[in-house]
């Protein structure tokens, strides 16, 4: 274990609140629970290719930054819309 | 950009513990929140100060160019995201529960013109057009 692992360690704790509010809260709140766990999940995977010294798994954290725009685009406007 | 880097034994540890600490504290208080648009700022700290934060780790511990040059990447595309995510939600949210997305003269926000929001007069609050619609001019073509 180093830093990196640790921190991604602590940082798991950061997507239990994202769990909660998305197993519980309205579908508004459950939205800002995912987006929320986006980021973290993208912060996580920063810090695991760091932690394990593989420089040329950088691309998963960057789709994922991508990803967690478009889907939050996309379920901000099918609750706008549809559910 | 490449180059052999002494990792720093305190400035990156306490960057990370910093990072953490920031994410973990706005996710609880992301959870505390009472409505959705409260919980839209929670987000903002985290990619705002966490990102940063992790990068500056990587640029400071990690000597490759590929690595700093993605996470810059990254939390920079984060810091975009942010806010454009932010206003979609925000958006949605507003209109699942009025129906509408502009503001209407009743309700009342503070103008520069107005700032306690107490104008009550009958006609438009000063900075609004007389006439002024929420919807505005109705396309050409559109049925009614």
């Amino acid at each position: 274990m180093n830093a990196w692992t640790w921190a991604a360690t602590f940082l798991l704790l950061a997507l239990v609140p994202c769990g909660v509010i998305c197993f519980r809260g309205e579908s508004e709140d459950r939205l800002v629970g995912l987006e929320m766990a986006g980021v973290v999940a993208t912060l996580e995977l920063v810090l695991l290719c760091e932690g394990f010294g593989k420089p040329a798994f950088y691309d998963i954290p960057l789709a994922m930054a991508f990803l967690t725009l478009g889907a939050g685009v996309v379920f901000a406007r099918f609750l706008q819309r549809w559910i | 950009m490449t180059g052999p880097v002494e990792p720093h034994p305190v400035l990156v540890p306490a960057l990370l513990a910093a990072a953490v600490a920031v994410t973990v504290v706005y996710s609880l208080g992301l959870s505390i929140m009472r409505d959705a648009y409260q919980r839209l700022h929670y987000a903002g700290p985290v990619v705002g100060l966490a990102g940063p934060l992790i990068a500056a780790a990587v640029w400071l511990d990690d000597p490759h160019a590929q690595a700093r040059i993605k996470v810059t990447l990254t939390v920079l595309l984060l810091l975009a995201a942010n806010p454009i995510l932010g206003h979609a939600t925000a958006k949605a949210v507003r209109l699942r529960a009025l129906g509408r997305w502009p503001v209407r003269r009743q309700e009342r926000i503070p103008l520069a013109a107005d700032p306690t929001g107490s104008f009550a007069g009958d006609g438009p609050p000063p900075g609004i057009a007389a006439g002024d619609d929420d919807r505005g001019p109705e396309p050409e073509g559109r049925p009614s």
